[in-house]
């Protein structure tokens, strides 16, 4: 619980300190937002062991039904909201229940195609989702009466949303069901030979990472009053893969640090040199060859031994 | 165990190494605090967007060196208003997405107090959403989808370019006064911009009576056009319209070529530019419409040729020569800086007024003119023909210029502008003038 309560007082501080670090809170609201979708997506691919390239997709999905609601709608914020996350939940169950039974490079080339479906029809479908112009001018209306307008205000909103997201993560984490989906991870077979029914689980833990996914589009569409097809497409979803890796694998707090720092490294990146694809390209592949545990992982490994 | 263990150790003390390396070498640069700046005395602060990586990084480099002389012209005859110019230039590939946070991020941080350059449709309106929002006065240089200054216009965003009704309407002029065809084959990219493309070429078609053999649609980012060219060899066309922009344009171009149609056919299509033969190389043909070219022999042109040849060529290629794209950068800030000095304020409202409705010496042969209700600079626009032979030398050589349409038969009217859906410009006082 002390790593929630550290969450809890770094993203309320964090504010003042964004902009002396030469950021802005727009930017902040952005890592933050990320952060969800990395927690969520941490709990697939680094306690389930299952590597989805499609998870953006039901990112991208809810952002659309919030959106669309929002502007032709009178529903309130929070019920759009959560109609995006529901729509993206069902998707992802759907889609889950017909590709979990694949496994390894099948299931992530599965988990592609699905995703890339999403945005070919985001692009092609003009009438609805504005095609490739995106749907622009979302109001962001008030939650329960609170007039999210500010950037400094928003943030708020994105760092409570946030926090509840790394609870929920940290009591899935530390249930049985989190037991069985690190079990899962270890070894499938011997899983399913105790009893289990792996597929189930693996179920859930897709539809799980989908939710946070979606929580995280909706807020993102928000940020941004502004819906486009690139929310959905595969280098999103590849994104959140390099986010976990750089954070930590498998660890509670590797994608708060991975979403965050990779967020804030591109655009800091991106205003220095033209090249910035590169430079975040190298970053990616020393963590990968050098440092495969994350900053995370080595971070608690250090802990540990500074303890002994 | 031992062993292990030391080796892991040695490991930790590499991450910290590098860790402090990082640190250090970032630290001077990460932890400047944000500057300091008082309204009114320090530079004027100009946003600029451009696709730097991505697809259309050239054309967008292109833009912001035009952008770039015309503020260094400024700055050496000691800056507007005796402030410098000071232009902040942020990477936005394709992706609207990414636009609009680089957007919010030069109005909220960097608190420019213009937004200028993007290139494709998708961001600059995306752009333009924001900078309405934010109540920032926007200068798109790029865009040539007629929505831009239509539908989704704004009473903040204006757009230099030439908007695509005008292309249509000087290409498809220019070929049924001259080739006198009688019937048409259109190839169109699926897209808004294509469909706009061709109803524009049709609407002018009609009016000379030709007519409309066929039309097939094709999926942005086709490479193979062979199906599509085979029909048209069958139908037997006068004229092919390529109605398609960018990588699409350049493999019809080439398979046309290639296919030896030729020979029994003319090609047009209502926007080409230097970047598109650069890819099309040898295969070069058909007639073009464009906003500018390097050969443009008006005294104002030849003359921002020469400066941007003295200014840039020495790290290009010895063939390089500048592109539509650094006049649009140029003549966009050129205007922005001096409607400025004209208002003699940076006051978004004040500098609104002083642009709607004024005319003034876009380069080229008659005068060009922002326009009061949607914001478009109505301008001449180019028919060129397109060459590459063996008296090609330079970029110059793209294109040979056949003739142009004055911007007022080129573009809509305001009964036209509104059949098209056009949006009135949201009142002054909306924006908080």
């Amino acid at each position: 619980m002390r790593s929630i309560l550290a969450l809890a007082v770094l993203l309320a501080v964090a504010p003042l300190l964004i902009v002396p670090l030469g950021g802005y809170h727009a930017l902040l609201s952005e890592m933050v937002i990320f952060a969800v979708f990395a927690i969520g997506f941490n709990l697939l691919l680094g306690y389930t062991g299952i590597l989805s390239f499609g998870h953006a997709a039901y990112f991208g999905l809810a952002g659309y039904t919030m959106g669309l609601l929002l502007i032709h709608s009178d529903l309130p914020l929070w019920a759009a909201m959560l109609a995006g996350v529901l729509a993206a939940g069902v998707a992802a169950v759907i889609i889950g229940l017909l590709i979990i039974r694949k496994a390894g490079i099948y299931f992530a080339m599965l988990t592609i195609a699905f995703g890339q479906m999403f945005f070919f029809v985001a692009m092609r479908w003009k009438s609805v989702t504005g095609g490739e112009d995106g749907l622009s001018d979302i109001p962001r209306k008030t939650l329960f009466g609170l007039d999210l307008s500010s950037p400094v205000r928003f943030y708020y909103f994105t760092a409570v949303v946030c926090l509840a997201a790394a609870v929920v993560a940290w009591r899935v984490i530390h249930s049985s069901f989190g037991d069985v989906l690190r079990a899962i991870r270890e070894n499938e077979a011997r899983c399913a030979a105790i009893g289990y029914d792996v597929r189930r689980y693996k179920l859930a833990s897709f539809v799980i990472a989908a939710l946070f996914a979606a929580v995280s589009g909706t807020l993102y569409v928000l940020l941004l009053r502004y819906a486009f097809p690139q929310t959905m497409d595969w280098i999103r979803s590849g994104n959140v893969v390099v986010m976990s890796l750089v954070g930590g694998l498998g660890t509670f707090s590797g994608p708060i640090v991975g979403a965050t720092l990779v967020t804030f490294l591109n655009n800091y990146i991106s205003f220095h040199t033209r090249y910035w694809q590169l430079v975040m390209g190298v970053v990616f592949v020393v963590f990968v060859m050098f440092f495969p545990r994350g900053i995370a992982g080595y971070v608690l490994e250090a802990r540990r031994r500074f303890r002994r | 165990m031992a062993k292990k263990k030391s080796g892991s150790l040695s490991r930790r003390e590499f991450v910290k190494v590098l860790g402090g390396g990082v640190i250090a070498a970032a630290g001077p640069t990460i932890f400047v605090p944000s500057r300091a700046w008082a309204q009114g005395t320090g530079p004027i602060r100009i946003g600029n967007i451009e696709p730097l990586s991505g697809p259309y990084a050239d054309s967008g480099l292109d833009e912001m060196e035009g952008a770039q002389l015309a503020n260094e012209d400024w700055n050496a005859k000691g800056g507007v208003l005796g402030r410098k110019i000071e232009m902040i230039t942020e990477d936005a590939p394709s992706n609207p997405g990414i636009g609009v946070q680089k957007a919010k991020k030069l109005v909220e941080r960097d608190q420019v107090d213009f937004l200028t350059g993007t290139l494709t449709s998708s961001v600059t309106v995306a752009v333009s959403d924001v900078a309405a929002t934010a109540k920032v006065l926007f200068m798109a240089f790029g865009s040539h989808a007629d929505d831009t200054t239509g539908s989704r216009s704004h009473r903040t965003t204006f757009r230099t370019t030439n908007q695509n009704y005008a292309l249509s309407t000087a290409t498809a002029t220019w070929v049924a006064k001259n080739w006198k065809p009688k019937q048409v084959y259109h190839l169109t990219a699926d897209y808004v911009w294509g469909h706009s493309a061709r109803a524009s070429m049709n609407r002018i078609f009609e009016r000379f009576g030709v007519k409309e053999a066929g039309n097939d649609l094709f999926p942005l980012g086709t490479s193979d056009f062979s199906s599509y060219l085979i029909k048209v060899r069958g139908v037997k066309p006068d004229v092919l319209v390529v109605n398609a922009y960018g990588a699409d344009q350049i493999n019809c171009v080439k398979q046309f070529k290639e296919f030896g149609l030729g020979s029994n056919m003319q090609l047009c299509g209502p926007l080409s530019g230097t970047p598109m033969m650069k890819g099309i190389g040898t295969a070069a043909t058909g007639v073009w419409g464009l906003s500018w070219h390097s050969t443009v022999d008006t005294p104002g042109s030849k003359k921002l040729r020469d400066a941007l040849m003295k200014r840039y060529a020495s790290s290009k290629k010895p063939e390089w020569r500048p592109s539509y794209r650094h006049y649009l950068g140029y003549v966009t800030h050129q205007q922005l800086l001096e409607a400025i000095a004209r208002a003699k304020s940076t006051n978004k409202c004040a500098v609104i007024k002083a642009l709607e409705g004024h005319k003034f010496d876009g380069l080229k042969w008659t005068q060009s003119q922002w326009r009061a209700w949607d914001h478009q600079n109505v301008q001449d626009v180019i028919v060129a023909k397109a060459k590459r032979d063996a008296s090609w030398k330079s970029e110059d050589d793209y294109f040979e210029i056949l003739g142009h349409l004055s911007g007022a038969e080129a573009y809509p009217d305001e009964a036209m502008w509104k059949q098209m859906g056009g949006r009135p410009l949201e009142p002054m006082s909306e924006i908080g003038c």
